[in-house]
């Protein structure tokens, strides 16, 4: 079969391509790859989508709401850093190759490559890229339900107005008042977020309400950068910060909307503010069409990531299961790019080159502290391999010049992560 | 057979694409430079305080260092962990990446 008859047959499968695109009168055919979810994941597929596959065409879709960024989010949340400057217009990523559509997208047809818009109309793809993120579950906790997060509010699906709402509502707790930050069993987006919310926290009361409390209540034992966490709460919050774990009853069993208390097995506790980060699990979509076979993530082949379960179909992002990548920004960058190189490698009849993924999660002990973990991965058909000698955190013992520059590395990271992602 | 079916069954002849189509998709170095954009900058210009890479004629020199290096401490902690992830024939491919680009 020639290069000309994969085309014919590109263009002969394309139902619907001038119904919602800029491509009108657009001789050439050429592949139409829909991408849903315009976060890192999606953003960065889609940029890179259309540099590594020249005749691409692209439908992204990006629902009606604003998108502020998560990651320095948890610095708005104690007033160091201003929501606007986390928002980012998503503008730029409109180009002659992808249209952006301002639209949410409700399911897909795996067989027939239909996707369903949320006002029914319907977008023929030859490729499906899903980077929807979460979905969180505060009713999977008894007495909790999405009607009570205002009362206990985690701003952890989305950045944004939420995160302006948590704000308030620290600023509102008074000296010598309780905040608990309650921590979901793993998976979930951002393995060191609660953590690096706590420790923000803790600083902020120490300045500006010095004899209130900090608990942390968590359901898992063990965590990321677990030990750099707890010597910096030793050295710096000794009377402040608390952490129970799993096997010290701090597992988070109830909440009482009413009262605003929390319970666990054996204790309760009335704060000021708690902040319940609720179990989470794939956006809707991803778990249409039995994509995530039940388990609320979905399974993909990590040379591609490409669904196990309907291969035409990519899941990228915190949707994905990619563990031992975490679920961050900076993963779902890496899985966006070799989501795009494997689609763009496979169009142009070509060997994907070999796959490298990265991680580094920057934390902020103080507003100007950091810590970094990081490790490479391989992509291969049993799984994701952890590089040897690439995974590891900053050292323990380490001057305060150390954590200074890291903070600044991590601005350096989030102004760059950004651009690349969204072209601003 | 099915479209899809047909599409991926060429997608596996690579011999008889069209000169065209041979030259899309990313070459391993490209993957490989991606992977610094996430944080010294899209294209490698630079993050501050993060350093351009682009047009450097040091980066094997360097990445070699770092891969050698026995502990991952410092300020370069990191890097000497990215670098342990790369091998020397990506860091060749990485290093003639960046070079081959103009300084910013
Ligand atoms: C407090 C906090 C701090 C964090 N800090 C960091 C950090 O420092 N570094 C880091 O690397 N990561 C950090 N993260 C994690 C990071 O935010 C996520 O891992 C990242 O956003 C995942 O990207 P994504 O594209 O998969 O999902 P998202 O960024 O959530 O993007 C998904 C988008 O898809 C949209 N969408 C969903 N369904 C549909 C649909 N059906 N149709 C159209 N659009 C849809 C959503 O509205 C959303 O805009 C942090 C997270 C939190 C909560
Ligand atoms: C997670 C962020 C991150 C990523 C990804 C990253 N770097 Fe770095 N890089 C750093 C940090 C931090 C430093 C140290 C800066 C300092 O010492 O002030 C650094 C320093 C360097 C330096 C030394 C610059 C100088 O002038 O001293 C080089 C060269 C370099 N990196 C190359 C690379 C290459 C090549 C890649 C991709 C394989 C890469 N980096 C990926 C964070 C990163």
């Amino acid at each position: 079969m020639t290069g000309l008859r994969r085309r014919q047959l590109l263009a002969g499968s394309m139902l619907l391509p001038l119904a919602l695109g800029p491509h009108r009168g657009s001789a050439k055919a050429s592949p139409h790859v829909v991408i849903v979810g315009g976060g890192f994941a999606g953003a960065t597929a889609a940029r890179y989508l259309a540099r590594w596959l020249p005749e691409v065409r692209i439908s992204l879709l990006i629902g009606r709401n604003r998108y502020y960024t998560c990651p320095f989010s948890n610095l708005a949340v104690i007033g160091e850093r201003s929501l606007t400057s986390l928002e980012v217009g998503r503008e730029q990523l409109a180009t002659d190759r992808v249209s952006l559509i301002r639209l949410q997208a409700r399911d897909f047809d795996p067989h027939h490559r239909r996707l369903r818009l949320e006002d029914g109309r319907l977008l023929h793809f030859d490729r499906l890229i899903l980077a929807p993120g979460i979905e969180v579950l505060p009713e999977s906790i008894e007495g909790h339900g999405p009607e009570h997060v205002a009362t206990f509010p985690h701003a952890w699906q989305a950045a944004g107005p939420a995160t302006d709402h948590l704000a308030r509502r620290l600023q509102a707790v008074p000296d010598g008042g309780l905040v608990i930050v309650s921590v979901p069993e793993a998976p979930y987006r951002c393995p060191p977020g609660p953590y690096e919310r706590a420790s923000l926290m803790a600083w902020w009361l120490a300045h500006h309400r010095p004899r209130s409390k900090l608990i942390i209540l968590d359901a898992n034992e063990a965590f990321t950068k677990d030990d750099l966490f707890k010597a910096h709460w030793r050295e710096a919050h000794p009377q402040r910060l608390s952490w129970l774990g799993r096997g010290d009853d701090g597992r988070l069993r109830r909440v009482d909307a009413g009262r605003g208390s929390v319970h666990t097995d054996f204790a309760d506790f009335q704060p000021d503010l708690a902040c319940v980060i609720p179990p989470q699990r794939a956006g809707a979509i991803a778990r249409s069409a039995d994509l995530d076979g039940g388990r609320g993530w979905c399974s993909v082949d990590p040379r591609s990531f490409a669904s196990t379960v309907h291969p035409n179909v990519h899941v990228i992002g915190d949707a994905a299961i990619a563990n031992p990548m975490p679920k961050s920004a900076f993963a779902a960058a890496s899985q966006a790019r070799i989501c795009a190189a494997a689609i763009a490698a496979e169009f142009s009849g070509r060997q994907p080159p070999e796959s490298l993924l990265t991680n580094t999660c920057y934390s902020l002990l103080t507003p100007t502290a950091a810590i970094a973990v990081t490790g490479s991965y391989r992509g291969t058909a049993d799984g994701i391999e952890t590089l040897p000698g690439s995974s590891g955190t900053s050292p323990l013992d380490a001057p305060d010049s150390l954590r200074r520059a890291e903070a600044g590395h991590a601005r350096g990271w989030y102004a760059s992560a950004r651009a690349d992602a969204f072209g601003e | 057979m099915s479209r899809l079916r047909a599409l991926l069954m060429t997608a596996a002849i690579p011999a008889v694409m069209s000169a065209a189509t041979q030259a899309d998709g990313p070459s391993r170095g490209e993957v490989l430079a991606s992977t610094c954009h996430a944080c010294h900058g899209p294209e490698g210009r630079g993050s501050p305080p993060l350093p351009p890479l682009r047009g450097r004629s040091d980066l094997r020199t360097q990445l070699l260092a770092w891969k050698s290096s026995a502990e991952a401490s410092g300020d370069a902690h990191l890097m000497i962990r990215f670098a342990r992830g790369l091998s020397e024939a990506d860091i060749d491919a990485l290093a003639a990446y960046f070079a081959a680009k103009d300084a910013p």
